[in-house]
């Protein structure tokens, strides 16, 4: 046995080595892999410390208890949803089996913190014996009544409604439809789950749909932008645009509007004018238009996330689909919450506001220990471009196309929108869009809303975003 | 003798350990658990006496050995204590049972090299041991490595690990050529064989590296570890297409997410527990190890990386790889070939074991069912790896 | 103060403590390392005087050889310090080190060995100065 001591010096360093592997391993796993399991649902733990405390309460803005919990035994509470189904989807669930979701789960850690201060002085006024724990609160920016209302307002149908706050960003009202009741969860979780019309997708931030006429907003800053001369340029309308002996695109019912400008074919929603100034544009600046609004890009956004909207990129030949796109149809696709932002930014002279539900986190005894401050995001685009679309919007519901939107004694402000969609066959209506906000002079409330298969846009979605608009300007 | 005064340092180190880790659990329960003080003086007063006994009759061996156990031991029996005190307690009479056979080792054993005659009667005693497990064994957490004689439950593969590498040693000490391998080899392969049967896989990982480890040393030539790696990789493939047992464990290694409800949820949970406790971890008895299967015994190292972090985790694989540094440098100053063997024979079953199952708990390898020696609950582990080192403090004590 | 914290600050006591540990045994064990070295030089430094040189040919008085760790004496070649003498047998005794002491070891020989006219039997520590007759040669032993 030749050179012993070399050849165990060189195991030694081998072992050596492994041991330094299984080292670094366990610090790539520390630092790379634990914080994205460390919330995994089978983490139980996690459980048992949100047992610990009492969780926190969800109120709407004015101090409405929305969600809350009560404990049942050392080992349990239960969450109490005040309205259900109205607000399930903007709230969230907690539940020990299907896991935790929206709100709730944006917020966990808050809803179980406790306040340092508070537990030091109740530790010392109880003198060190259990008191209950209670977890801080949240002050949300919903709007009970609006919420209710809107959920209301929809009916037996699909579809979504998104009310924002042009100024601060601040959610007033997101609803989607159908939904369900969060109090129930173990009793209907099987119907909920498998049931086709997936109540437990959030439409509001998740649904993609094409946006029809109302993504001709957009489209219209986009001609602003790009293309000089445009308040003055007109055409002759005969309800047909033709590309080619196949492809053509028309107006709705094929009407024919005849010789109108930029302010008439928003106002009556002009599909020709509209398709023609896509191809006019060019794909790769409307989609800049697009993109400045945030469609292909994450929204930042506080206590949601928000599904990507898309705008496609194409040849320059592609000029059917160019024109389509121009129009939200093709292969636009978009949630009702990016519209929401579209109408609430040209509301607010061009400045998208950053989305936010939760207005404060107060500590159990009320002090209030943060607050979300509004944040724009970027200006999209400038403060006089805006006012020409919102003088259009307001032609809109005055004297086009969505009048059913009016409110007595308030100046509504909106684009309709009628969307064809290809999904069921060629046989099912197209979704009903209304974007919009109010009053004019001094924008309190922008939204969007959508119903699904709701056939027009100034008739269904319309008539729903007048009684909202109702609801919250008229006290 | 300034040796001395390194040693004492090191010593009351250990008992300042076992102070405070005790003191924390006492304070856990209100007002204050006497139980845990109890444990801690009786803890000290064993090392205390033992290192004492060592000291006196035989000074001349290498005493860091004792004192890494004993810390491993002290950390074990702590975290024991706080999952389930009846197996803390059952854990120092183990310990205190290992202690006594490692000091019985030196200082009534004669001098080891007269044990390498008994090749064949090791051969002999290796195969029994191996095969009594597929033979008569009992089918516990997935594997058939147990066997009830009288009541009381242990693993015959334990001890069959100390009798290899004696066979090993024996065998390999009169290496001159290719043709003294060809015994030992197929030796090794039937070993390997029944552990798989058994689905012990993680023995036969540890029998594997144990032999490529010794016959390195033996023969100090490369090519014939490579040719073992590669026999290795054979047999690996080939158990994977034979045995259902071998794909499932790679499958949960690959991805364990997907099963976490029922095929991987040991591994799940384990690795739920670390990523759970930080860097300093999230304090002992703060942790919730009722989640995690097991755990007194393979996943204890989840347990304490979740209670006392990741920091401490290092700390105990550097702790194991002391251990084995001293336990080598006892090969180096060892006079004769099969003293030589033995050390590095028993030196790499402790570190072999040590990465099998560290490996395993984090997924870096996939999981066996195999215990961290001294740290885990069990009297087999205890008492082999007691023995292991016993061995080499009488081959250190010789040496020099 | 709440129970979460403390354990936590006890937590990083224990790990600070085991990290103590780790680094006092690695300090040690670095000196041993460059200790040893030191130690060598110091054992070159013991040895056998030859006090009478016996019948050995090789052998002249006053000599010195030096014990590395250890020598065997015996009449026989294979022996570190082949004495030529009847008296001798053919492995009579063996000098080695233990922990910084010299022992002296009885090889089971035929005329016995003596340290300081005492016959022993077995082995005996030997301390600096002892002198040693085996068979017809004396030497004294230096450490």
């Amino acid at each position: 046995m030749k050179d012993i001591s070399d050849n165990i010096k060189k195991v030694m360093i081998i072992f050596l080595l492994c041991f330094i592997g299984l080292i670094s391993y366990i610090t790539y796993f520390e630092f790379i892999v634990a914080p994205k399991i460390v919330s995994s649902q089978y983490n139980q733990r996690l459980w048992d410390k949100r047992n610990e405390v009492l969780r926190g309460t969800i109120y709407d803005r004015n101090m409405k208890a929305l969600a809350k919990s009560t404990r049942i035994d050392k080992g349990s509470q239960k969450r109490q949803y005040v309205e259900g189904p109205a607000f399930a989807h903007a709230l969230g669930y907690l539940d020990v089996k299907y896991g935790i979701t929206g709100l709730e789960k944006k917020y966990d850690k808050e809803l179980i913190s406790t306040n340092v201060k508070d537990t030091l002085a109740d530790f010392i006024k109880s003198k060190g014996k259990n008191g209950e724990k209670c977890g801080n609160n949240l002050k949300t920016t919903l709007d009970y009544n609006l919420q209710k209302k809107a959920y209301e307002l929809l009916g037996d149908n699909r579809g979504a409604v998104v009310a924002l706050n042009p100024k601060t960003g601040e959610i007033l009202a997101m609803v989607s439809k159908p939904s369900f009741d969060p109090n129930y969860l173990n009793e209907n979780w099987k119907n909920i789950n498998e049931n086709k019309e997936r109540p437990l997708l959030n439409r509001a931030t998740s649904g993609l749909y094409p946006p029809g006429s109302t993504f001709k907003t957009i489209t219209a800053v986009s001609a602003l932008e790009n293309v000089s001369g445009i308040m003055d340029k007109r055409i002759n309308d005969t309800g047909v645009l033709e590309f080619n002996s196949k492809e053509s695109l028309k107006n709705y019912n094929g009407e024919a509007l005849g010789d109108i400008g930029f302010e008439e074919a928003f106002i009556h929603s002009s599909n020709v004018y509209f398709g023609n100034l896509g191809i006019e544009i060019g794909n790769p600046k409307l989609k800049e238009t697009a993109e400045k609004f945030y469609f292909n890009k994450n929204i930042p956004a506080d206590g949601v996330t928000i599904e990507n909207s898309r705008f496609p990129t194409l040849k320059s030949y592609e000029k059917g689909n160019i024109a389509q796109s121009a129009i939200g149809q093709g292969t636009v696709l978009t949630t009702p919450m990016e519209m929401a932002l579209v109408a609430s930014t040209i509301a607010n002279d061009g400045i998208m506001m950053k989305p936010c539900l939760v207005k404060e986190v107060q500590s159990s005894k009320g002090e209030v220990l943060q607050t979300i401050k509004p944040e724009p995001i970027q200006q999209v685009t400038t403060n006089g471009n805006a006012k020409i679309i919102k003088d259009f919007m307001r032609k809109v519901v005055e004297e086009g196309t969505g009048t059913a939107a009016a409110v007595e004694n308030i100046n509504v402000c909106g684009k309709t929108g009628t969307a064809d969609h290809s999904d069921e066959g060629s046989g099912a209506l197209p979704h009903s869009w209304f974007i919009g906000f109010a009053p004019y002079e001094d924008p309190q409330i922008a939204l969007a809303v959508i119903i699904e298969d709701g056939g027009q846009g100034g008739i269904a979605a319309a008539n729903v975003a007048s009684g909202i608009f109702r609801t919250a300007l008229i006290k | 003798m300034n040796t001395n005064k390194d040693e004492k340092k090191l010593l009351r180190y250990t008992y300042l350990l076992c102070l405070v880790g005790f003191f924390n659990l006492a304070i856990l329960k209100k007002p204050f658990d006497k139980g845990a003080m109890i444990m801690c003086l009786i803890t000290c007063l064993l090392i205390g006496y033992s290192y004492f006994i060592i000291r006196k009759f035989f000074s001349d061996g290498d005493k860091y050995i004792f004192i890494f156990s004993s810390i491993l031991a002290s950390i074990g029996i702590i975290v024991l204590y706080r999952i389930e005190t009846a197996a803390a307690i059952k854990q120092i009479i183990w310990f205190a049972i290992g202690v006594t056979i490692f000091i019985l080792i030196v200082v009534l054993l004669p001098d080891l090299k007269r044990f390498d005659k008994y090749k064949y009667v090791y051969l002999v005693l290796t195969i029994i041991l191996m095969a009594m497990g597929t033979l008569f064994g009992n089918e516990t957490l997935g594997a058939r490595n147990w066997v009830s004689i009288a009541g009381l439950s242990f693993q015959p593969s334990e001890f069959g690990k100390l009798f290899l590498v004696a066979y090993l040693a024996s065998s390999l000490k009169d290496y001159e050529s290719f043709k003294d391998l060809i015994e030992p080899a197929i030796v090794v392969m039937v070993a390997l064989g029944f552990m798989v049967l058994q689905k012990d896989l993680g023995s036969a990982l540890i029998f594997f590296g144990i032999s490529v480890t010794m016959l390195y040393i033996a023969t100090s030539k490369m090519k014939y570890v490579i040719i073992c790696f590669g026999l290795f990789a054979v047999g690996a493939f080939i158990s994977y297409g034979l045995f259902d047992h071998v794909r499932l464990r790679f499958l949960i290694w690959k991805d364990p997410w997907p099963y976490a409800t029922n095929k991987s949820y040991q591994i799940v949970q384990s690795l739920l527990a670390i990523a759970s406790g930080g860097l300093t971890g999230s304090g002992l008895g703060m942790g919730y190890p009722k989640y995690v299967p097991v755990c007194t015994t393979d996943f204890i190292f989840s347990i304490i990386c979740e209670e006392l972090g990741i920091l401490m985790g290092f700390a105990i694989i550097l702790l194991y790889f002391l251990l084995f540094y001293r336990c080598m440098r006892a090969a180096i100053y060892a006079e004769d070939n099969f003293s030589r063997l033995i050390t590095v024979g028993y030196s790499a079953m402790i570190a072999c074991q040590v990465f099998v199952i560290v490996g395993g708990v984090i997924n870096m390898i996939p999981l066996t069912g195999i215990t961290l020696p001294l740290v885990s609950y069990g009297g087999s582990s205890m008492l082999s790896t007691f023995f292991a080192l016993g061995i080499i403090q009488k081959i250190s004590e010789e040496g020099r | 103060m709440s129970l979460g914290k403390l354990s936590s600050i006890f937590a990083i006591i224990i790990i600070a403590i085991v990290y103590m540990i780790i680094f006092t045994a690695l300090k040690i064990m670095n000196k041993d390392i460059k200790g040893s070295g030191r130690r060598r030089v110091k054992r070159n430094s013991v040895g056998l005087e030859i006090i009478k040189p016996g019948n050995s040919a090789n052998l002249r008085k006053g000599g010195v050889i030096p014990i590395q760790k250890e020598i065997t004496i015996g009449r026989r070649s294979g022996n570190t310090f082949v004495l030529d003498d009847p008296y001798v047998s053919s492995h009579h005794a063996r000098i080695f080190a233990k922990n910084n002491e010299y022992i002296l070891e009885d090889l089971e020989s035929t005329n016995g060995t003596l340290v300081n006219e005492v016959k022993i039997s077995g082995r005996k520590y030997l301390r600096s100065g002892d002198i040693i007759k085996i068979g017809n040669t004396v030497l004294k032993f230096i450490g």
